[in-house]
């Protein structure tokens, strides 16, 4: 079977710069 | 008090200590329990400790506009093997107009993994016509190539 790639949860992210809330 | 909470579930998060890093986002949420940063900081820290139902049900009743969270939400239900809900939310989803990379790229995996593969193609091809701008071009080079195989 032909590599396949699985989409990550790496395309969701925290907010940046929370510390400055 | 509140940006000291926000402190720390920064520096949580970094450190990967998720279930810690909950703790302080339900602190933040008995204070001011509507705040959205928090919510929103809640649900991707379900989705890091793999509690798919969880964040699926956090953002059913706390985003409840049907395209808020669109990725959270069909990542989710991809993860908890819903896939035919995964297709048919992200084809609403992208007949409205909306393009985003990410959206269509699950899009693909999931028809992929349902093999309707004549979507996945369409779907990776687009991808690819505009993946040189993005880190993800060799995975998605690489999975059009695997649907192609798969659709012989
Ligand atoms: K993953």
């Amino acid at each position: 079977k032909p590599l396949f790639f699985d989409i990550a949860s790496n395309y969701i992210n925290y907010p940046s710069n929370l510390s400055q809330r | 008090i509140i940006t000291q909470l926000f402190g720390d579930v920064e520096r949580l998060v970094n450190q990967e200590e998720y279930s810690k890093a909950l703790r302080s986002i339900d602190k933040i949420l008995q204070l001011n329990p509507t705040d959205n940063d928090s919510l929103y900081c809640k649900v991707i820290t379900y989705v890091r400790l793999e509690k798919y139902q969880n964040a699926l049900d956090l953002i059913n009743k706390k985003f409840s506009n049907e395209d808020q969270l669109i990725f959270e939400k069909a990542y989710c239900l991809y993860r908890l093997n819903r896939l035919k809900e995964v297709t048919e939310l992200l084809s609403k989803y992208h007949s409205k107009g909306n393009h985003d990379f990410g959206t269509r790229h699950l899009e693909a995996q999931v028809s992929y993994k349902l093999e309707e593969y004549d979507n996945a193609l369409k779907v990776y091809y687009g991808l690819i016509q505009e993946s040189n701008k993005n880190d993800d071009n060799n995975n998605i080079l690489t999975n059009f190539n695997a649907v192609k195989a798969a659709a012989l």
